[in-house]
């Protein structure tokens, strides 16, 4: 099935739901590095306080040698060897990285000889490597496993699979930043290209976490917030409360639909008062707010989306969205217009007519609503001859331009060690 | 339902005329649309009620006009016509082909739709539409079930699950022709990607003569939109397991279709525009009945 050129199709349609309250938490609250006990000897590559378990430190110490040297092979989106060897790590290698990392940026002159001087540089691209694993195509599937996670494709579950460990590692990661990670520009990037990739694969189980975190550090992130929005927008589509598994309560896993429209509508409201001419967050605000039944203030928002944008898919949304909303206030009139200018805006897609048979309809007018739905059987029956920009609506805020652009980005900044 | 001013009660009056008369495929209300005739208007010419008789679970034939009573917000009407199992039906097929209906799913629909075109007769008209994320249109209605059968065999099963914009055409495609409209729509998933609501397509629902049954094989937490639709146009939700009976499902529910009478009656001593609550009883018997609950005339607020 095609879709919008802009916004091709995801191999499976899967989104992914975490099977319980994982979704939501945040990743990074588990996790406890260890600190330097009062009297403990310190040997390069970690602190231990018994020479019993000198062999497991000295493993832990090549671990990390071992990660240092694929951090500073790994070419930025390449599926090379550096990517491949941390493709293969187990969960217990991943873990042995953070601790020591932590550990030797407090305690420098007990680095082990291959430690960069740039240590922050170091961290980024090692985000950027766990980044890539995840990623990009041609990388072997990682060996260390995550959380279970449902599928989701159509509204259905179609069975389980797991988040992958590298992105919590990243984070962490990132965490270990100097002065403090929510400074730093590069940290930034990094967590709205994730942002941006995670939402365009679907894998709402990883961005819940994901999003949790970036929001600590970057409170007042337009692009943070507006990711933040989107997420729950999503989280309260049908597909996802269908698929998603029932509490005790006999609520979705993922929250209820109210629930999820209440956070999407404050994000979104954040995210359009950060930065008032970035569109899309008001449009997705003027969705969210039609969702939750507040007419007047949905067509307040979806109206400087229509006459703002020159962006032809954003002012499809818009048309279409406020001529819902004109529907719902009983301007019919209104609400036709707005349909007939998105119809104008993609003459390939079924909905405008849809919405205009259907608004004909119910005001008794037979006539016209045989007329307008004239245009959908119209259409080709070819599968690839149609597209209709709204079947990609939840997708869209994050396209796969925008992805490509961010990663892009990301790993020009890593690779030039720019930062704040 | 309502029925509209001029042309159009005009064309259900040829129709209902013919039927009485036992006219033909030939005899059709060719050339008399719904989207060529109807204006607009809240003054109601004649409604139309399709009704099933049962008693004990079998259809109880020979009932005439004056057997029927008919409450239109509590009016008592003048049932003018009863036609049971005379007049060619328009059988619109509505299927989902949305990636889950893959296989052995796809195998059984095309023979349940292959049942369905077998089942008619000469003067009988079938339409088809099939639907994932596209709604396409097939066939328009037609006598002519060979191009119906050819478009069953090649459709395939992809994509995402558009339920609602597709009740909403096909609906459409049963009105477009004055004729009595069966609208036979299978799903086994979700509605994941329809622009319309399930709201606006039941509220277009109530106001159609077009009477909606529905397959389903899924599971039960779903089943709100198709019990309703059903519900709202007198039509039955079809719950089954799995599609390995689906063509004797299918042909079930032609067959009850055409052991429903169709009454007519114009409605005296009740406001046109609104709400119009039905009430249909057989006198002096006791049998179970189903029809659309009532009608909608006029803009809705």
């Amino acid at each position: 099935m095609p879709r919008h050129p802009r916004l091709p199709r995801l191999t499976e349609l899967a989104h992914i739901v975490a099977l319980m309250a994982t979704l939501v938490t945040a990743g990074q609250a588990s996790y406890a590095a260890p600190r330097p006990r009062e009297g403990a000897r310190v040997i390069p590559g970690r602190i231990f306080d018994d020479q019993s378990d000198l062999t497991a430190k000295q493993r832990e110490l090549a671990k990390l040698r071992e990660w240092i040297q694929a951090v500073a092979e790994h070419v930025p989106g390449t599926a090379d060897r550096a990517a491949a060897t941390i493709a293969g790590w187990s969960n217990a290698d991943l873990e042995m990285i953070a601790a020591p990392l932590r550990f030797y940026r407090d305690h420098r002159t007990e680095a082990p000889a291959p430690l960069p001087t740039d240590f922050n540089g170091l961290l980024r691209r090692g985000a950027v490597l766990h980044l890539d694993v995840a990623v990009v195509p041609g990388v072997p599937p990682a060996a260390a496993v995550g959380t279970a996670v449902l599928m989701e494709a159509d509204g259905q579950s179609v069975g389980t699979g797991s988040r992958s460990p590298h992105w919590t590692c990243a984070r962490r990661l990132l965490d270990l930043l100097r002065p403090e990670p929510g400074r730093d520009e590069i940290a930034h990037l990094w967590y709205w290209a994730s942002a941006v990739f995670l939402h365009f694969e679907g894998d709402l189980a990883e961005l819940g976490p994901h999003l949790t975190r970036a929001r600590q550090l970057f409170p007042g992130s337009a692009p943070v917030l507006f990711a933040s929005g989107v997420f729950y927008e999503t989280l309260a589509a049908p597909k996802i409360q269908s698929a998603a598994p029932r509490e005790r309560n006999g609520e979705p896993s993922v929250g209820t639909i109210a629930a999820n429209l209440r956070e999407a509508a404050g994000y979104l409201r954040k995210a359009v008062d950060a930065e008032p001419t970035w569109l899309e967050p008001r449009l997705r605000l003027g969705h969210v707010l039609a969702q939750q039944g507040r007419h007047e203030a949905a067509e307040a928002e979806l109206r400087v989306v229509a006459s703002g944008s020159v962006d032809p898919i954003l002012r499809y949304y818009a048309e279409m969205l406020l001529g819902a909303e004109e529907q719902a206030l009983g301007r019919a009139e209104l609400a036709r217009e707005c349909y007939q200018r998105a119809a104008g805006l993609s003459p390939r897609a079924q909905s405008p007519h849809l919405a205009l048979s259907q608004l004909a309809r119910g005001s008794g007018d037979r006539a016209g609503a045989q007329s307008a739905i004239d245009a959908v059987l119209r259409l080709s029956r070819n599968d690839r001859d149609r597209t209709d920009p709204w079947w990609s609506y939840l997708d869209v805020g994050m396209q796969q331009e925008l992805v490509e652009v961010l990663l892009e980005r990301l790993r020009a900044s890593v690779a030039t060690g720019a930062s704040r | 339902m309502t029925r509209v001013a001029g042309a159009r009660s005009i064309s259900l009056l040829a129709l209902l005329t013919a039927a009485v008369v036992g006219a033909g495929a030939a005899d059709r209300v060719a050339g008399l649309s719904a989207s060529q005739q109807a204006t607009f208007s809240t003054r109601v010419e004649a409604v139309r009620v399709d009704v099933l008789v049962t008693d004990r679970g079998r259809p109880v034939r020979g009932l005439a006009a004056g057997d029927f009573e008919i409450l239109d917000n509590g009016v008592p009407q003048q049932v003018e016509f009863a036609s049971f199992e005379q007049i060619p039906l328009n059988v619109v097929m509505v299927l989902d082909m949305s990636a889950s209906v893959v296989g052995e799913r796809l195998t059984n629909l095309r023979a349940a739709g292959r049942a369905v075109l077998q089942g008619l007769k000469p003067a009988d008209q079938a339409g088809l539409i099939t639907f994932n994320e596209p709604v396409m249109l097939q066939s328009r209605l037609t006598t002519d079930v060979g191009p119906v059968r050819q478009a069953l065999d090649v459709a395939t099963a992809d994509g995402r699950t558009s339920l609602i914009d597709a009740v909403y055409t096909g609906m459409m495609l049963g009105e477009s022709d004055a004729g009595r409209s069966l609208v036979v729509v299978f799903s086994d998933g979700l509605d994941t990607s329809s622009w319309l609501s399930a709201r606006l397509v039941l509220e277009t629902a109530r106001r159609t003569d077009v009477v909606v049954y529905s397959v389903w094989v899924g599971g039960q937490e779903r089943l709100a939109f198709l019990r309703d639709l059903s519900q709202y146009t007198g039509g039955t939700l079809v719950e089954a397991a799995s599609t390995k009976n689906l063509d004797a499902i299918f042909l079930s529910v032609l067959d009850e279709f055409r052991q429903r009478y169709l009454l007519s009656y114009s409605p005296r001593g009740v406001a046109a525009a609104g709400w119009h609550q039905l009430e249909v009883r057989v006198r002096r018997r006791n049998v179970t009945i189903k029809a659309r609950p009532g009608y909608v005339v006029g803009p809705t607020g």
